[in-house]
């Protein structure tokens, strides 16, 4: 048998090196894959945040539309309707006429409420600031409330797109009812001023604010008026607990407007 | 770099920045970290006693590495218990300590004598640590992490074991040959297992820094 020459000094030397470099080798091969997978899962996840998006803002814009659509023919049609049937009644002279004549005139002003509040007609012809100042109106008309509006912007307020527009009215709208119907304020403070180079709006009332407990961040409103503010990019800061009644800023990002 | 002060200055005294870390984090350590840094305290201990031992008594330190293997096997057994999150009354790692020290226990009464390097037992908790390891990349391959892996401490533990014990494994294996080496041959083999401890506490201290409550 052939005598074995191999030094073994040079065999341990190589096996201890080489099975570190192998070694080594299988953790950078082994982080390389974990950081792509991970990258694909970012990647996934953003995907599907960014698809869960455009379904909230394709539901939140189909809810505009059929709004519009609901409110332009309770105004056009049913509010038609009643002002002909007003007419008929008003060319007939017998005694009943005259019972339902405010029974008719009370329909016709709830249809026409619930459809301005269904679609606000003035905001393509007027505005944001008109609209507005039609919407508060009605609160402060019903003495429950007192709104307090304010514009800094000057006619930038009325230059905002449509979508834009709308979301912002439908937000201080949804405020207003958590006011109304959580707060026991007495007084609101809507103030629109630039912050940023960009239109910012503050809402705030003197009511019982957000209390910790009382978490309203989670509640169906707030989010709907998450979801709205998200879809034209605008950020918003809500108050702390400690601070006496609700207080929230919102600002517009270049993108809003 | 002197190879001499490498191997009997530089990664001896190492051991104390693992150690100096995981003493400045220990209200923050996880069960698994505090293992590590008792191991790194019963292995400093031991290793100052060898190299007492050794150079100033001029006595075979070897049996002291019969005792630094069981203790070191019971350690990273109990430690990827812990890592791998294995059942409490898991067999495997109930098991497995008591039986490795009893091996050790045979293999210095019948086998290899105290005064000869416990080439045996060292090599199969070398066997084993590698497969610890494997089994956590394994893991880590297959579940679902939210956080990135390069940031958790327990993937710095194993890679700083799995790196030393599968870069050493053949100096164990062979380490009773290579006795009749040259001593130039034979230091030269010994530095570069020094590369690797440093290699290993490296890992183990970046694990300590990356440990949060």
């Amino acid at each position: 048998m052939q005598k074995v020459t191999d030094n073994i000094f040079l065999l341990v030397l190589f096996a201890m090196v080489g099975t570190f470099i192998l070694v080594a080798a299988f953790i950078f091969f082994f982080l390389k894959y974990q950081r792509n997978i991970s990258r694909q899962k970012e990647a996934l996840q953003k995907a599907e945040l960014e698809h869960g998006e455009q379904l909230l803002n394709a539901t939140l814009l189909s809810q505009e539309e059929e709004r519009k659509r609901i409110g332009r023919d309770l105004h056009d049609d049913v509010g038609a309707s009643l002002s002909n049937l007003k007419m008929i009644m008003a060319q007939n002279t017998d005694i009943t006429s005259d019972k339902h004549k405010p029974l008719i005139d009370n329909i016709i002003t709830t249809v026409r409420n619930i459809s301005h509040s269904l679609s606000p007609p003035g905001l393509d012809l007027f505005g944001l600031e008109f609209t507005l100042q039609e919407l508060l109106d009605t609160f402060n008309t019903s003495g429950g409330i007192q709104v307090h509006f304010e514009n800094e912007t000057g006619k930038k307020i009325d230059a905002l797109g449509e979508k834009t527009a709308l979301a912002l009215y439908r937000v201080i709208q949804e405020l207003l009812s958590n006011t109304i119907k959580h707060a026991h304020a007495k007084n609101v403070f809507i103030k629109f001023f630039i912050a940023n180079n960009s239109i910012a709006v503050t809402y705030q009332d003197d009511g019982k604010g957000l209390s910790a407990g009382n978490d309203k961040k989670t509640g169906m409103g707030m989010q709907n008026i998450e979801a709205r503010l998200k879809m034209i990019q605008a950020s918003f800061t809500l108050c702390t607990p400690e601070t006496k009644g609700f207080f929230i800023t919102i600002q517009l990002s270049q993108k809003s407007n | 770099m002197n190879s001499k002060f490498f191997m009997s200055v530089l990664v001896p005294w190492s051991i104390l920045l693992p150690v100096g870390i995981g003493l400045f984090k220990l209200n923050l350590l996880p069960k698994n970290a505090r293992i590590i840094w008792y191991y790194l305290l019963v292995s400093a201990v031991i290793n100052f006693a060898a190299s007492f031992i050794g150079r100033r008594l001029h006595v075979n330190n070897l049996p002291l590495i019969h005792l630094y293997t069981a203790i070191e096997g019971v350690l990273f057994c109990w430690f990827y218990k812990t890592t791998l999150q294995a059942p409490k009354n898991s067999l495997l790692f109930r098991l497995l300590p008591v039986l490795f020290v009893l091996l050790c226990i045979i293999n210095a009464l019948f086998f290899q004598s105290i005064y000869t390097y416990s080439s045996y037992t060292r090599s199969l908790e070398a066997i084993m640590c590698i497969l610890f390891a494997l089994n956590y990349f394994a893991r880590m391959a297959t579940t679902n992490n939210s956080k990135k892996i390069i940031l958790l401490p327990a993937f710095h533990f194993n890679t700083g074991i799995f790196l030393y014990f599968s870069g050493a494994f053949m100096l164990f294996v062979f380490s009773n040959f290579i006795f009749n080496l040259s001593d130039a041959d034979y230091y030269i083999i010994w530095v570069i297992h020094a590369g690797f401890v440093l290699c290993m506490y490296l890992f183990f201290s970046t694990a300590f820094l990356l440990c949060k409550k």
